[in-house]
């Protein structure tokens, strides 16, 4: 079977650490995504599945995300079976629908790429690659290319 | 290749996946005693309260067993034969080339305490769930025994549905398995706050009254007058049929690093386990959903013939009680250095053996923790950069550099 895996890689050394991509996903993943004023100032903030990190001295940028790994420690530490692998794409997802906000993921992910608001009733977010859109939300905003869909062909028997 | 799982909880889940990863032939046959598809068991509080719903509890699609072509049998098996068969309570032989005991454990102080009174409950199983159910109604008095991760989690569902609760526990913090002193002290002051009262320190002596449980007596002489009994404490893992069969035996089934036990061919994985501890390296039981599924998985590869390693239980856990995220992985009670924020309340803990993380714990401000929680599984020598860690936003670039040894 042939397989096509997409992955939003990040290259932290065209990175300016703007946060528009960040700003972009909270707008996609809105109740507005078609207007970033009305998606920031109507209700609860959205929720951004991302994040950019600097480093302490100010100098580094890293636009972080889900990055699908092939055996993910989320998927496994999940108690409510919410989190799964499409085989096919690679790609993993979490039904938001079925998670009880226990926040194993965020202790178990290594890129600290699950995201809340931890408080409350709150359910994971993570990066869904956009299913609604033809290039990620943080990808197509992202001024200098430090973004990028990567698509990987493999095989898997 | 004949292969057959006695038990049906999460282990079994990860033994089928395993075995189909390596083979998509052989005949699977799970015996579980519970008449239910697979779910998941700490799942249990949160159907209690009423945030998912029964379909949402399984921890497989309902099609889980059909997929992968397994043949499930309700009922119990009392006896494993040296050839590997399960015989089964009827006398009837299942044979096996290849066994699996995933069979978890048992609530015993539960089974001490109830008595057969229908309003002393365990908190375990589905069916717990649906008998707490029946007593529910706005101001029942209900005294849950055992102030761990499971009592709690009854407590905050109990709480939600507007009963009147006391937790009462032997140990003098909450989460004593899990959390220091600070830590449980800060979860109590929360649940505190929301109107849940503790009785710490101190055990129980009797749980009275007749058909019906009343009161439960306190070491302390206290009686704490209650509508219905909770006890969430105290699991033991079922070794009797792999300690009837001549298997080895501690306190769980001791198994090698393939989840293999001292009898080849049968294997154990899940709360029943004695498997490698990760830190120590040590056989221990730890009881925990997800290393259950990686030891079911580890189990169902090597059965099917595909050698493979157990990496060691890591004890990670993480919850949320009433708002506030409590986490905490690896050594977690030892000694550490701390970090403790107000408004909003947080608390961390990192513990090191010979400069390497070991430890964590982190209550209230928990984002993006799994970074330095990889830390301990990666056995990360973090001397030096204890600040680092310990700064309230957690930062993958400042930590990534420590994980690369700068």
């Amino acid at each position: 079977m042939k397989t096509v895996t997409r992955k939003v890689e990040a290259r932290p050394e065209h990175c300016m650490g703007c946060g528009l991509c960040r700003l972009a996903c909270q707008v996609a993943h809105s109740p507005y995504p078609q207007n970033m004023i009305k998606a920031m100032k109507t209700g609860k903030k959205p929720v951004a599945r991302m994040t950019v990190e600097v480093s302490s001295n100010g100098t580094e940028f890293r636009s972080v995300r889900c990055i699908n790994c092939e055996d993910p420690e989320c998927l496994k530490i999940c108690i409510s079976g919410a989190i799964s692998r499409n085989e096919e794409t690679g790609q993993v997802t979490t039904d938001e629908n079925r998670c009880v906000g226990c926040w194993s993921c965020v202790i178990a992910c290594p890129e600290g790429a699950v995201f809340g608001p931890l408080e409350g009733e709150a359910r994971a977010h993570k990066c869904d690659l956009c299913p609604q859109l033809e290039i990620p939300a943080c990808v197509a905003i992202c001024p200098n290319e430090a973004l990028m869909v990567v698509e990987i062909e493999g095989v898997k028997r | 290749m004949n292969y057959v799982i006695v038990g049906g909880s999460v282990a079994a889940v990860g033994a089928i996946e395993g075995i189909r990863k390596a083979d998509r032939q052989g005949s699977i046959t799970v015996v579980s005693e519970e008449p239910y598809p697979n779910y998941s068991r700490p799942l249990i509080s949160y159907y209690l309260a009423g945030k998912i719903t029964r379909e949402g509890m399984y921890y497989r699609e309902p099609d889980f067993y059909a997929r992968n072509r397994v043949k499930v049998v309700h009922d119990r098996v009392v006896r494993i034969t040296p050839e590997h068969s399960a015989v089964l309570s009827g006398g009837q032989i299942i044979p096996a080339d290849k066994l699996l005991l995933a069979v978890g454990g048992t609530p015993l102080l539960y089974d001490r305490l109830a008595r057969n009174r229908d309003n002393v409950l365990g908190f375990y199983t589905l069916e717990d769930v649906e008998k707490i159910k029946s007593f529910l109604r706005p101001g029942l008095k209900v005294t849950v025994i055992g102030g761990g991760l499971v009592g709690l989690k009854a407590t905050e569902a109990l709480h939600r549905l507007g009963t009147s609760l006391t937790v009462v526990d032997l140990a003098t913090r909450l989460m004593s398995g899990t959390l220091d002193l600070e830590a449980g002290l800060l979860v109590e002051r929360h649940l505190r706050s929301a109107g849940i009262d503790f009785r710490l320190g101190v055990g129980v002596k009797a749980v009275e009254g007749n058909p019906l449980a009343d009161k439960v007596v306190l070491g302390s002489g206290e009686e704490l007058k209650c509508d219905l009994v909770i006890v969430a404490a105290g699991v033991t893992p079922n070794v009797d049929l792999a300690r009837n069969a001549g298997i080895v035996t501690a306190r769980g089934i001791v198994v090698d690093l393939h989840q293999e036990s001292s009898m080849p061919g049968i294997f154990a994985a899940g709360d029943v386990a004695e498997a490698r501890e990760f830190l120590s390296g040590e056989n221990q039981v730890v009881p925990r959903l997800p290393l259950a599924l990686e030891q079911g998985r580890v189990a169902g590869m090597n059965m099917a013939g595909c050698k493979t390693v157990y990496r060691g239980s890591l004890a990670v856990n993480s919850t949320s009680l009433l708002g506030l995220p409590v986490m905490s992985a690896g050594d977690s009670k030892s000694e550490g250095i701390t970090a403790v924020w107000s408004d909003p309340p947080g608390y961390r803990k990192i513990v090191m053996r010979n400069g390497v993380l070991t430890g964590l714990i982190a209550v209230g401000r928990v984002e993006r923790i799994g970074i330095i929680a990889d830390l301990i599984r990666k056995r990360t020598l973090i001397s030096g950069l204890e600040a680092k860690l310990l700064a309230a936003e957690v930062n993958g670039i400042d930590i990534r550099d420590i994980a690369k040894g700068a």
